[in-house]
């Protein structure tokens, strides 16, 4: 559960919604989820408003 | 199936949301409140104020993607507009222009036969002058042609002032009791039918003029057709 209160990882955030972090970085290549602000060569972090709308594109539910 | 809720009405949901926590909390606290359970409840006032304006930032951000999107759907249906038109002008206008063509070459001969009869009426006509015989009109005049027509005049009733000499005046004033326009002279009122629009009279013609004068034949290399130069 995100409690949108502090920066997350990539990782984090991807576990946090139970996708891969891979997954996260392809949507985010594809601009479909905003970027994350990169703090050193190996973690990007992502703002808590950046992680409402991942979690909003991600948990849009598919069309039965 | 319902109509699923975009990001952008997530992220309004949010808002709402959270604007309702926070008039839940702010109507708990109050001066008679224990002093702890205020604070506490003002420390998470404050979270929620910032979690307010991260939503606020997801909200913006979700509207610029959807308009985004908007805007490379209505590209990409654009090009795929563009790219069926292109299809159509490779694939079939050079059979449409081949058809074309043959059909233009058929009804070439046509025209100068009616061309050609047409010119004749004028022979015609002088030949029956000449014997004093009626005159003739032409195929195209006599099948195409259409008829003379006249509208009728149209009239109205109206009440209309005459003075001792049949005349209509020309200068009223206002009774003063009835408040009636009233010549100054004195006359008669009475009720008269009037022309308003006279008899017109339409001559018949050939709609969109003589095929021989309008229509002009064109091969595909620009050669005339018809009329022949």
């Amino acid at each position: 559960m995100i409690d949108f209160t502090h920066n997350l990882t990539r990782s984090e955030l991807a576990d946090s919604l139970g996708v891969h972090r891979i997954t996260l970085w392809r949507l985010e290549r594809a601009g479909r989820i905003p970027a994350g602000t990169r703090v050193n060569p190996t973690r990007t972090e992502f703002t808590p408003a950046a992680q409402m709308v991942i979690a909003d594109v991600l948990r849009q539910p598919v069309e039965a | 199936m319902g109509i699923l809720p975009t990001p952008v009405e997530k992220a309004q949901k949010r808002i709402a949301d959270i604007d309702g926590r926070i008039a839940g909390i702010e109507a708990r606290r109050g001066p008679d409140l224990d002093f702890d359970l205020n604070f506490e409840l003002g420390k998470e006032v404050e979270n929620l104020k910032s979690m307010r304006r991260d939503a606020v930032e997801a909200l913006a951000y979700a509207e610029d993607s959807q308009a985004k999107a908007a805007a490379d759907a209505a590209k990409a249906s654009a090009a795929a507009e563009l790219e069926r038109y292109t299809r159509e002008a490779k694939r079939d206008v050079p059979s449409r222009l081949n058809k074309i063509a043959k059909l233009q070459e058929a009804l070439a001969p046509e025209l100068a036969w009616l061309n050609a009869h047409v010119e004749r009426a004028k022979e015609m006509n002088a030949l029956a002058q000449s014997f004093g015989l009626p005159r003739v009109v032409d195929g195209e005049t006599m099948h195409r042609m259409t008829p003379d027509r006249t509208i009728p005049a149209e009239f109205e009733d109206r009440e209309i002032w005459r003075d001792s000499f049949g005349r209509e005046p020309s200068q009223y004033r206002q009774h003063p009791e009835t408040g009636e326009m009233v010549p100054f002279g004195g006359g008669t009122k009475r009720r008269e039918r009037v022309q308003i629009r006279a008899e017109q009279f339409i001559p018949g013609q050939i709609p969109g003029g003589r095929l021989c004068d309008t229509t002009r034949l064109m091969g595909l290399r620009g050669e005339a057709l018809f009329p022949a130069r």
